[in-house]
């Protein structure tokens, strides 16, 4: 009996869109070069979100018949490209500015009904670390009430800032979360147990953003 | 060679035992060869002489340097011979706890006197030995820790601040000092007091101040060194409470105190209400006459076993015939303390250390306390917060812990460390009684929690019902306390006040909650001796029996090498003592082997539910070594059990253990299990051994439920699928033409969950079923499923009007023919208008198109029974009459950086008849409005979703962060607005905005939401170009719909399908616009559902591209065409300078004769991928040329920007992502209808291949071999 070549989903790595599946993470300002791999049988258009890319690499014949098979007008900032059946397609671009560890981004077929009926993907931004460490400290001598914290903030991203009675300590505790709506977030300490001692210190970590 | 060394097994009794002297009939030690960590048991068989009872019975033995007596013992836990005495007296082997009573509490135990005298100790020597000095005298009698100690060691002094630590309980000699002394020797003038007490105040009573309170214990009794000075109500006073280092409160009102005091030793109190001391288990129940005695002893000895907290004894006295009692020797919960470490509390009452060697069932548990002092606490608070002076082991708080403290509730704990109460204060669960302060100790186990059982392969054990353990600590030491202890010598000598006619003595358990399955404690009693004085000689109370049998005594284990001779001698009360003949054996060096056999695993099969084969196996376990071994064997599955798990063997003895499969493995799912029985020899270690066991239950799998079928397969899908089925390795699948599968035309296995056929016959009902196997068996067959296969295609022609017809008519009438031999004609479309049948099943059909000025191009497809279509090749016809252009829409331009939009369900009125449905934001009828951001400006969104119907809104292009890129997270529920605010950080260029929501895109970018989004920045200010939106810089939105015809669908977009049949340009059908003769800027979005458009002009002339989807290229791009996939962007610059105004050129798409697969090069006008527009050429656009404007751009520039790109040597991860999958039916079939219409003739399409693209097959053909 021959093979059976069945109608099969389309998807990225034989994984149809699931709305809970991560299916990449990639590191915060990673430089990154991609190859879609279009084994399907089918053309498609490829979609990616967050970043502006730059082709490397284009089955040559298609647009174009010169040796990198880009034509000049696609050798620019895109987002957007036709992916032939059978052919390999490159980009490098930068996923920089933006990192959560909850919230990704999709890439997908901008054909509709492909997308659809499950052709996307998602990805995550990740940046395990305390993202952009900022720590900040205080000694207190005499009486100085007031404690504000102010730090560079992306807009639109929640923080949460944190307390340690020691820096060396593992157990940061959550005292706040801060949403930012410019480029600079600021807490302003109320705590009147923190506010009474002499020394503490505070950071900012990366967004712990729900939907 | 161990033989020669057992030198005697059975001896006799020497010459001694004359007539009127006991006898010692036999006697012989177990083990036989006894290794230097055996304790060797020495049995004899001991009688009176005639008319005599035994008195005594002693066991002797010498290694030759000590020689040391011992009592023996009957054979332990053997009470039928016990020996009596005058009065019965019964043991207390077994412990009941039927009865509580009410006779009151012993506050204070360890001893009957009162010590305020010093002691005077005799013939003292010490030794210092890893910093702890021992001292030994002829007696410790009446010694108490916390004593004071005086003399000197060698004429060495002992520091005057010296006390005694500890006294051994095993000891009648012997006790430790609280500090180490430099010399050994003899100890000359030593004398032990009470705790001297310097600097004494009164504080508050009963509190009272001393310079030091150490060496202080609750309940020693205070007394002033001068007998005068402290005046306390009551008299008597003892301590009740230590404080802290230099304080104490007492249990009496004091109203004067001395400046120094003295604590001495302790006394029984008894307290009326207080509720222990319950069981009255033993008394001697005829009173002695005691009347003529001056002195009186009672000694006897105790041995308890299974004590766990608060267990004790007491050993009573009562003077008088039984009315009044009183406790003369007791011992409470106090024993032997075991230290378990690296322990991790959780939430369970399973607790896990390092070790749990050294635990017991029983043992009552605590952890160390934190002692936490000068705390204040507030009682007006609820729960009350606690404000400590003291801070040092705040640190070390956890919440969780238990909280013990005067006037603090049972069972309180700590809640919370500082927070906002203050970080050095803790707040407790309860309410403290009052407020002040208090001294307390924190700890992480309840009081009352005792150890329930024990897992000594994991190192964990569980606690009492009733437990909780505090959470999440680990790392913890723990202790275990129990009062287990073997037999004691105890000792009381009679009061005056005792000596009467009606002396009775009694013992009684206290404090005993039995807690399932701790085993019953025990106390042994043994060797009462009751001796009263009148005189000498004394006179001993004799025995009622004889006394006559087998004693057993033990000798503890001696070094490797040393020969142990021993001798049992009996005294009976006729005075005649006998001594058997010594007898030695040789101590040889403990190493006992563990051997078992067979070294061979266990291996069993069976079926689901059982029986096993083999259901068990046997192994023998040896000891091939010296000295006698303890043994364990164990596993870890609860469907094997072993019997016996452990036991003791003798060097050279065997025992069998039986592993079992039991019926617990019947329950097994299908599967294959393992077990490991370990074998371990606990004694040294030597030899133990693994033996695996594997258990493998087979079932054989559940059917398949196989998929129905429809009742007519059309060749695309011949074939049956199935769900995966559980356990299943493979499948068979029959094929039969009949529904009772007599003679299956196949019988076929597959690996995976699905199987397709060829060949099969139009025309024929096929019956198929399937059955799931593996290793085993094979499940039932799946229910019958049949379908009659059909594939082959209808057949339908045109025949008129003929080819190239030209009518005036903006309709014309179609009619033409179809058939289908085995499943008939279901439906009849032209130009997706659907045709009426003149005769039964479209044999003739008709049906009237719309025609447009110029070519039409008209195809009609019959669909038969089985769903297949078939296409007739396409024909024009040519419309006479002059299209009408619409006006080009323009969509309005919002300004930031607030932005109000809306969605809505609009209407827009495309053609006669009923208005088409849409949506659109902010009712622009079909695509919203143009947004006009600039970069680093902060974009507010206030976005109102009317629909009723969740959408999203994505900003195809921007960098943002994700939370704000409106993708399916982002949904904005029906009646919502949405209100995303970000950083435009995009270079200037052509943006869009459209629906994201999973899986409803298509259906709502159909009905027309979305929009452009224009982005401008500084650089691409700087450039001379075209930018007044609407006067020479224009968007252009391509995009194609179909309109349904029929029903109530008529004139509505067809929300399916890949390629609509009409374009749309800005939302506009038949498009023109009119452009100024100069350079104008056009940004051209693809925003079809999957449609690639390959532009051009209609005179072929060069355009320019500026700028790509994410901004301006380095250069203009001059080209004569350029082809577009949906979602892309591109801006051009189109030079109209020099052109004639009146004259026109059309935006053109030539999709005709692309590559193998492009998207709009389908060859179907119908079905999911078919279209009016697919792999022709058509116009967009038309542009009819108007007069230059005021300052019109003349210039095309030749740069642009200067974007640097990444490049590999950038790169700091590389990733593939394959995009997988097949579309569309199934390769196989359309492979073999391509073959097969190579035979169809001059009906067929020719092969649309360009030479020097690749050879592929093209997967989207839908022709047919159609006539026409």
């Amino acid at each position: 009996m021959p093979v059976p070549l069945l109608r099969r989903p389309l998807s990225f790595n034989n994984l149809v869109y699931t709305p809970s599946v991560v299916n990449a993470t990639v590191n915060y300002n990673a430089v990154e070069q991609w190859t879609l791999a279009n084994v399907s049988n089918l053309d498609h258009t490829f979609h990616i979100h967050d970043v502006q890319f730059y082709l490397t690499s284009y089955p040559v014949g298609y647009l174009s018949s010169n040796a990198s098979g880009i034509p000049a007008y696609m050798q620019g900032w895109k987002d957007s490209f036709i992916l032939p059946a059978g052919t390999n397609v490159s980009f490098i671009a930068q996923f920089a500015d933006f990192a959560s560890n909850t919230n990704p981004f999709m890439f997908h077929c901008h054909f509709l009904q492909h997308e659809d009926a499950g052709l996307m993907g998602q990805f995550l931004v990740q940046n395990n670390a305390v993202e952009d460490l900022a720590v900040a400290s205080f000694t207190r001598t005499g009486s100085n009430p007031a404690v504000t914290l102010q730090f560079q903030a992306t807009p639109g991203t929640t923080y949460t800032v944190q307390f340690s009675p020691d820096m060396t300590s593992t157990n940061w505790v959550n005292v706040g979360t801060i949403t930012s709506n410019g480029t600079s977030g600021t807490f302003i300490e109320t705590n009147p147990a923190r506010l009474s001692l002499g020394r503490g210190f505070y950071r900012v970590t990366i967004p712990a953003i729900t939907q | 060679m161990k033989y020669l060394c057992q030198l005697v097994a059975i001896i006799f009794a020497t010459a001694s035992a004359l007539l009127g002297a006991p006898t010692i009939s036999s006697s012989s030690i177990s083990p036989s060869t006894p290794g230097n960590t055996d304790t060797v048991a020495v049995t004899a068989n001991v009688q009176p002489s005639s008319g005599a009872t035994l008195s005594q019975v002693q066991l002797t033995y010498s290694t030759g340097a000590v020689t040391t007596t011992l009592p023996f013992r009957e054979t332990f836990g053997n009470a039928s011979t016990t020996a009596g005495f005058t009065g019965s007296v019964d043991l207390m082997n077994a412990w009941t706890a039927t009865t509580v009573g009410n006779t009151g509490n012993v506050k204070l135990l360890g001893g009957t006197n009162n010590h305020t005298a010093p002691i005077v100790l005799s013939n003292c020597t010490a030794s210092t030995v890893n910093g702890t000095t021992t001292v030994t005298c002829t007696s410790n009698a009446g010694l108490i820790p916390g004593m004071s100690f005086s003399g000197s060691i060698n004429g060495t002094s002992i520091a005057a601040t010296t006390t005694i630590a500890s006294i051994p309980s095993s000891s009648t000699t012997t006790f430790v000092l609280s500090a180490p002394v430099s010399a050994d020797g003899t100890v000359s003038n030593a004398t032990a007091a009470g705790v001297s007490l310097t600097g004494c105040s009164l504080a508050t009573t009963p509190t009272i101040n001393c310079a030091s309170t150490t060496g202080l214990s609750i309940g020693m009794g205070i007394t002033s060194t001068s007998g005068t000075g402290l005046t306390t109500n009551p008299g008597n006073p003892t301590v009740l409470a230590v404080t802290n280092g230099t304080q104490f409160t007492l249990n009496s009102t004091v109203t004067a105190v001395p400046a120094t005091l003295t604590a001495a030793g302790v006394a029984l109190v008894l307290n009326a209400g207080d509720t222990t001391y319950t069981d009255t288990m033993a008394t001697i129940t005829n009173p002695i006459n005691a009347t003529s005695a001056t002195t009186g002893t009672v000694q006897f000895y105790a041995q308890t076993q299974n004590f766990v907290s608060n267990n004790g004894w007491a050993f009573q006295v009562s003077p008088d015939g039984g009315t009044t009692w009183n406790t003369r020797i007791s011992e409470n919960y106090a024993g032997e303390t075991v230290t378990v470490a690296g322990c991790t509390l959780n939430a369970t009452t399973t607790v896990s250390c390092s070790s749990v060697a050294g635990l017991s069932a029983g043992m009552a548990v605590q952890s160390a306390n934190l002692a936490i002092t000068g705390c204040t606490t507030s009682s007006t608070t609820n729960p009350t917060v606690v404000t400590p002076t003291d801070t040092t082991d705040l640190a070390n708080l956890a919440v969780g812990m238990y909280i013990v403290g005067t006037g603090i509730p049972a069972n309180t704990r700590v809640i919370a460390v500082g927070g906002t109460n203050g970080a050095n204060t803790f707040t407790m669960s309860g309410n403290a009684s009052a407020s002040g302060t208090v001294t307390v100790t924190a700890n992480y186990l309840p009081a009352n929690a005792v150890i329930n059982t024990i897992n000594t392969t994991a190192n964990t054990f569980t606690f009492n019902t009733g437990v909780t353990v505090f959470a999440n600590a680990s790392g913890v030491t723990l202790f275990a306390t129990t009062v287990n202890h073997g037999f004691i010598l105890e000792q009381y000598a009679l009061a005056a006040s005792e000596m009467t006619a009606n002396l009775k003595f009694r013992f009684q358990f206290s404090g005993y909650t039995p807690i399932a399955p701790i085993k019953a404690p025990s106390l042994d009693i043994d060797d009462i001796t009751v001796t009263l004085v009148n005189g000498v000689p004394p006179v001993t109370v004799a025995m009622t029996s004889t006394g006559n049998g087998t004693y057993t005594g033990q000798i503890p284990p001696q070094a490797a090498g040393a020969t142990v001779s021993y001798t049992v001698t009996a005294l009976d009360s006729s005075g005649a003592s006998t001594t058997s003949t010594a007898s030695s054996y040789n101590v040889v060096t403990s190493a006992p082997v563990l051997a078992v056999t067979p070294a061979t695993s266990l291996t069993a099969s069976g079926d689901v539910g059982g029986p096993f084969t083999p259901g068990s196996a046997t192994y023998t376990v040896s000891n091939t070594g010296v000295g006698s071994m303890a043994w364990t064997a164990s596993n870890t599955t609860t469907w094997l059990t072993l019997f016996p798990t452990g036991g003791t063997l003798a060097a050279g003895a065997s025992t069998s253990v039986t592993a079992t499969i039991n019926p617990t493995a019947n329950t097994l799912i299908g599967g294959n299990y393992t077990d490991t029985i370990t074998f371990t020899n606990t004694t040294n270690g030597t030899g133990n051994t693994s033996e695996g066991v594997t258990l493998s239950a087979a079932a054989p799998p559940a059917a398949p439920v196989v998929a129905a079928l429809p009742a007519i397969l059309n060749g695309s899908y011949d074939g049956v699928t199935w769900p995966a089925v559980a356990g299943a390795t493979s499948y068979i699948v029959q094929v039969s033409l009949s529904p009772n599968f007599s003679s299956p035309l196949l019988t076929q296995t597959f690996t995976s969950n699905g199987a397709t056929f060829s060949n099969l016959t139009d025309g024929i009902t096929y019956y198929y079923r399937v059955g799931a196997v593996n290793n085993a068996g094979t499940s039932g067959w799946s229910a019958t499923v049949s379908s009659v296969e059909d594939a082959t295609p209808p057949r339908i022609s045109i025949t008129s009007p003929a080819a190239g017809a030209s009518t005036a008519a903006t309709s014309i009438t179609v009619t033409g023919t179809s058939s289908d031999a085995t499943s008939g004609i279901a439906s009849v479309m032209v130009n997706n208008t659907v045709a009426a049948t003149t005769t039964n099943g479209y044999a003739t059909w008709t049906a009237t198109v719309p025609v447009g000025f110029g070519t039409t191009v008209i195809t009609a497809t019959a669909v038969n029974g089985a769903g297949t279509p078939a296409t007739t090749p396409p024909f024009q016809v040519i419309g006479t009459t002059q299209q009408t252009y619409n006006p080009l829409r323009i969509p309005d331009l919002l300004r930031g950086p607030t932005f109000n939009l809306t969605l809505d369900q609009t209407t827009m009125q495309y053609l006669s008849g009923p208005a088409t449905q849409t949506y659109s934001y902010n009712k622009a009828g079909f695509w919203g409005p143009t947004l006009l951001m600039r970069q680093g400006d902060y974009i507010q969104v206030n976005l109102t979703n009317n629909l009723p119907a969740t959408t999203t809104t994505h900003w195809h292009g921007f960098h943002i962060p994700a939370i704000m890129d409106g993708g399916p997270h982002e949904v904005i529920a029906a009646g919502a607005t949405w209100t995303p605010s970000f950083y435009m950080k995009n270079q200037a260029a052509t943006f869009w905005y459209h629906p994201h929501l999973h899986p409803t895109t298509q259906q709502q970018l159909t009905l027309g939401a979305g929009g452009l989004i224009i982005v401008q920045d500084p650089q691409e200010a700087a450039l001379t170009l075209p930018r007044t939106y609407g006067v020479d810089d224009f968007p252009l939105v391509l995009t194609s719909r179909t309109f349904l015809t029929a029903g109530i669908g008529t004139n509505q977009f067809a929300t399916q399908g890949a390629f609509g049949n009409q374009m749309l340009v800005n939302g506009t059908l038949t498009p023109q616009m009119n452009l100024p003769a100069q350079i104008v800027r056009l940004r051209i979005l693809d925003a079809e559902i999957a449609r690639n458009h390959n532009l051009g002009f209609s005179d072929n002339r060069t355009f320019y591209v500026i700028g790509s989807d994410g901004g301006l290229l380095n250069a203009p791009v001059p080209v004569t065409r350029m082809v577009m996939g949906s979602a892309e962007r591109y801006e051009i610059l189109l030079d109209l300078r020099g052109a004639t105004p009146g004259t026109f050129v059309d935006l053109t798409t030539y999709n005709a004769n692309q590559w193998t697969g492009y998207s709009g090069g389908q060859p179907g006008t119908t079905g999911a991928n078919g279209s009016l527009l697919n792999n022709i050429n058509f116009v967009d656009l038309h542009i009819n040329i108007v007069a230059p404007t005021d300052n019109p751009v003349t210039t095309l520039p030749t740069t642009l920007a200067n974007n640097v790109y990444w490049t590999a040597a950038n790169v700091t991860n590389s990733r593939t992502v394959q995009l997988t999958g097949v579309g569309g039916a199934p390769l196989r079939g359309r492979l073999k209808k391509w073959h097969s219409r190579l035979g169809c003739g001059a009906g067929g399409h020719p092969a649309r291949r360009k030479s020097s693209r690749r050879d592929a097959y093209w997967p989207h053909r839908q022709d047919a071999c159609a006539t026409s």
